[in-house]
C-alpha cells in the first residue's frame, strides 16, 4: 500500500522505507499515516496495556498515542532510530499523564478482572501481577520498558527486539539485563517468588 | 562463577522462560546458581504472565478513524505551513487525494446522469454530476458533494492542481464551479463514496461566471495562507459572497456589512468605539484543531499551538466550537502565536456514529429538508435557518428515513434523530440518517 504510492523512489532499506513514511506522514498523506497505524498500534497497545491493566482505556491511550504523533510529526526528525521508539516515548508520556489524573481520581489503581491473563483460576494473583508488573515497568526507563514489553510480553526474540528498537543484541541484552535487574530490586526478591 | 558466565547462563534462562518454561523448572536446571538467578528468572516469568487481550476490531477501527479523521481534516494546515518546505514532486502527487471533509456542505439539488465510463487504460472513470454542495475553499483541496443520477450521492476531491475547465474546454478557476452546476467529472475511484478528480468541467448550460473583482469585488472572508494587511477601512457595503446567482436572477442586492469588528485586547476592560480600526494590525486566516477553551481563550493546533483571544464582537459562524473541533480562524495578530479573533468558525466536528437526540420540532423549513429541533441541556446558538433558537439544532433531513413522514413532521412534534453515518454533523448542521416522531 504504502510503497505502491512512491515506488517512483528507490529504497535501500527498512530504514530508507520508514525515513519515506515519516517524510510522507509529515505531509499528512493517509496512506502513510495507514501504513504507521497498522505497523504499530498493536505493539502500542500492548505497551499500554501492560502499564495499567486495562483494555478499553488501553485501546483509547493507545490510539492517543497515534494522534499524538500527527500533532507532533513536523518536529520529528528520522535519524534511524526506529519510529516506534518515538511512539513508546509519546505513549509513556500520555501514560505518565493519565496515571497523575488516575491517581487523583482513584485509590484502586487496577480495575482488571485478570482474565486476560495465563491463569484466569486466580484472579487475585493476576490482578496482583499486573499491579505490580506495571507499577515495576512505570519506574523504568522507556527503553527498559521497551525490552521487557517486547521480550517478554509480546514474546519477541532477541533478534527481533533488536530490529525493532533499531539496537544490537548485545546492546538488547545489556537494556534486559539492567531492566530486569530494577524489576528485582522494585519487586523485591519476596513479591517474585 | 564470572559474570560473564552468569550471562550466558542467565541468557539462557531468560530464553526458557521467554519460550514458556516455569519459573521453577528452569531454575531447577542451574541448581547452583539458583540464589543469583532466582530473582530474575522470577521476574521475566511475572513480566510473561501477562497475556495482553488483543483489541477489538471495532476498537481497532475506531483508533484507526480517530486517527485518519485528524490527517484528513489537518491536511490543510499542513500543506500551507509547509508550502516551499517539502515540494518534492513525487509527494505532491499523493497529497492531491487529500480529503477535507471539513469543506462540505450540502444542499439538495437536482441530477444529472450517470455515465461512469472507464476511460483509457488506467481506473479513471467518467460521469456527468450536479454539485450539490457549495465548499468553502480552504487551502489547496476542495471536496464537492455531488449527486450523480437520480440518488447517487458521491464526494468529490479536488486539488488546486487538477484541470477545470469551462464547456468549451478552456482553463477555468476552480472558484467557477458552483453549487447547481452541472459538470463532468474524470476521476478515480478511492474508497467507499469517496473519489478524487483528474478533470471537473463544466457541461453547458451552466450560468455565468460572476462578475470579475473588477466589477464585483471578491468577498473579504475567504481564507487567506498568508498574512495580509488588513485592507483601508470602508463604509462602502460589501457584496454577498457566496451565493452564485441562478441563471434567472438579478445579480443579489449587496448587503451592508456587519459591524466592523476592532480588535481589542481581551484584558482591556472597556472596548473603544472608534469606527476606523488600526491600519497597522495584521488580519491572517488559519485553522486547526481546538485543544483548550478557557473561558474566552481558545488554544488552536494547526501545525503549532495559537492562543486565539475572543470578546465580544468575535462571531461564531456554525456555533460555538468545542474541545476537538477543526475551526477557521479570521483574526488580527495581536502578539507572537497570540491573535484576537474576529471569527471561528467551525469547520469540521468529529462525530462518533451512531449519534442520537431527541428534541421538540421548534422550527421546519421543507423547502430546504431542514428542523430545528430544541434539545434539553444543549445550550449552543442556532445556526443556519435555525439562527436565533438558542438551543435548537439544525437537522437536515435530506437523507434520512422519516417517521412516519416528511408531511408528519409538526412543529411542537417531539422527535428522535439519529445522525447520519457518514455524513455526521458539518458547518453546524446535523445530518440525519433516521428522524422519527415520537408519539
Amino acid at each position: 500500500m504504502f510503497m505502491s504510492a512512491t515506488d517512483t523512489i528507490r529504497l535501500g532499506g527498512e530504514q530508507d522505507e520508514e525515513a519515506m513514511l515519516v517524510a510522507l506522514a509529515q505531509q499528512s498523506d493517509r496512506a502513510a499515516w495507514d501504513e504507521i497505524f497498522e505497523r504499530n498500534y498493536r505493539r502500542i497497545y500492548v505497551f499500554v496495556f501492560s502499564r495499567i491493566g486495562d483494555e478499553h482505556m488501553a485501546e483509547d491511550l493507545a490510539a492517543d498515542v497515534f494522534v499524538e504523533a500527527w500533532r507532533g510529526i513536523r518536529r520529528f526528525e528520522y535519524r534511524g532510530v526506529p519510529l516506534i521508539s518515538w511512539l513508546y516515548r509519546i505513549a509513556r508520556n500520555l501514560l505518565s499523564d493519565f496515571l497523575k489524573k488516575r491517581g487523583r481520581t482513584r485509590t484502586q489503581p487496577l480495575e482488571d478482572d485478570g482474565s486476560h491473563l495465563a491463569d484466569p483460576r486466580d484472579e487475585a494473583e493476576n490482578v496482583a501481577i499486573l499491579q505490580s508488573v506495571s507499577a515495576a515497568l512505570g519506574k523504568l526507563t522507556v527503553e527498559q520498558q521497551q525490552v521487557l514489553v517486547s521480550r517478554f510480553i509480546e514474546g519477541l526474540t532477541l533478534a527481533e527486539t533488536a530490529a525493532l528498537m533499531g539496537k544490537k543484541d548485545n546492546a538488547i541484552k545489556a537494556l534486559e539485563f539492567r531492566a530486569l535487574k530494577s524489576v528485582r530490586r522494585i519487586l523485591g526478591a519476596e513479591s517474585v517468588a | 562463577m564470572r559474570d560473564n558466565e552468569f550471562r550466558r547462563v542467565l541468557d539462557e534462562c531468560l530464553e526458557r522462560v521467554r519460550n514458556g518454561e516455569s519459573a521453577d523448572a528452569v531454575l531447577q536446571l542451574h541448581p547452583e546458581l539458583a540464589g543469583r538467578l532466582g530473582p530474575f528468572v522470577r521476574a521475566a516469568s511475572r513480566l510473561g504472565r501477562v497475556d495482553p487481550p488483543t483489541p477489538s476490531a471495532a476498537a481497532i477501527a475506531r483508533a484507526r478513524n480517530k486517527l485518519l479523521v485528524r490527517v484528513e481534516a489537518g491536511m490543510g494546515v499542513k500543506e500551507s505551513v509547509m508550502s516551499g518546505i517539502f515540494r518534492f514532486a513525487n509527494f505532491a502527487a499523493m497529497a492531491v487525494g487529500a480529503l477535507f471533509l471539513a469543506s462540505v456542505g450540502i444542499v439538495a439539488a437536482a441530477g444529472g446522469g450517470l455515465i461512469d465510463t472507464p476511460f483509457d487504460n488506467d481506473d479513471s472513470i467518467e460521469f456527468q454530476a450536479r454539485v450539490v454542495s457549495s465548499s468553502d475553499t480552504t487551502f489547496s483541496t476542495t471536496t464537492f458533494y455531488v449527486r450523480r443520477g437520480a440518488s447517487d450521492y458521491i464526494f468529490l476531491r479536488a486539488s488546486d492542481d487538477i484541470e477545470y475547465e469551462d464547456a468549451s474546454g478552456n482553463s477555468i478557476n476552480r472558484d467557477r464551479i458552483q453549487r447547481g452546476d452541472d459538470i463532468f467529472v474524470r476521476a478515480t475511484h478511492d474508497s467507499g463514496r469517496f473519489y478524487d478528480a483528474q478533470l471537473i468541467r463544466l457541461s453547458d448550460g451552466n450560468t455565468e461566471p460572476t462578475p470579475t473583482p473588477t466589477e464585483r469585488p471578491e468577498p473579504t472572508d475567504e481564507p487567506t495562507l498568508e498574512p495580509t494587511e488588513k485592507p483601508e477601512a470602508t463604509h462602502e457595503p460589501t457584496p454577498a459572497p457566496t451565493e452564485k446567482p441562478a441563471p434567472t436572477h438579478e445579480p443579489e442586492p449587496t448587503e451592508k456589512p456587519a459591524p466592523t469588528h476592532e480588535p481589542e485586547p481581551t484584558d482591556k476592560p472597556k472596548p473603544t468605539h472608534e469606527p476606523t480600526p488600526k491600519p497597522t494590525l495584521t488580519q491572517v486566516s488559519f485553522d486547526g484543531i481546538v485543544k483548550v477553551i478557557e473561558e474566552n481563550v481558545y488554544v488552536v493546533f494547526g501545525g503549532y499551538e495559537k492562543v486565539v483571544h475572543t470578546n465580544e464582537q468575535t462571531t461564531f459562524p456554525n456555533g460555538e466550537p468545542e474541545v476537538g473541533d477543526v475551526v477557521l480562524v479570521k483574526a488580527y495578530v495581536t502578539g507572537e502565536n497570540t491573535f484576537l479573533a474576529i471569527s471561528i468558525k467551525v469547520i469540521f466536528e468529529p462525530t462518533p456514529a451512531p449519534q442520537t437526540f431527541s428534541g421538540t420540532i421548534v422550527a421546519h423549513f421543507p423547502g430546504e429538508l431542514t428542523i430545528c429541533v430544541s434539545v434539553d441541556g444543549y445550550s449552543g446558538e442556532g445556526v443556519g435557518l435555525c439562527s436565533g433558537m438558542p438551543g435548537a439544532k439544525q437537522v437536515c433531513y435530506e437523507f434520512a428515513e422519516v417517521i412516519p413522514s416528511v408531511e408528519a413532521l409538526q412543529i411542537g412534534d417531539t422527535v428522535d434523530v439519529t445522525v447520519h453515518r457518514e455524513l455526521g454533523k458539518q458547518g453546524g448542521t446535523y445530518f440525519a440518517e433516521r428522524v422519527a416522531v415520537v408519539d
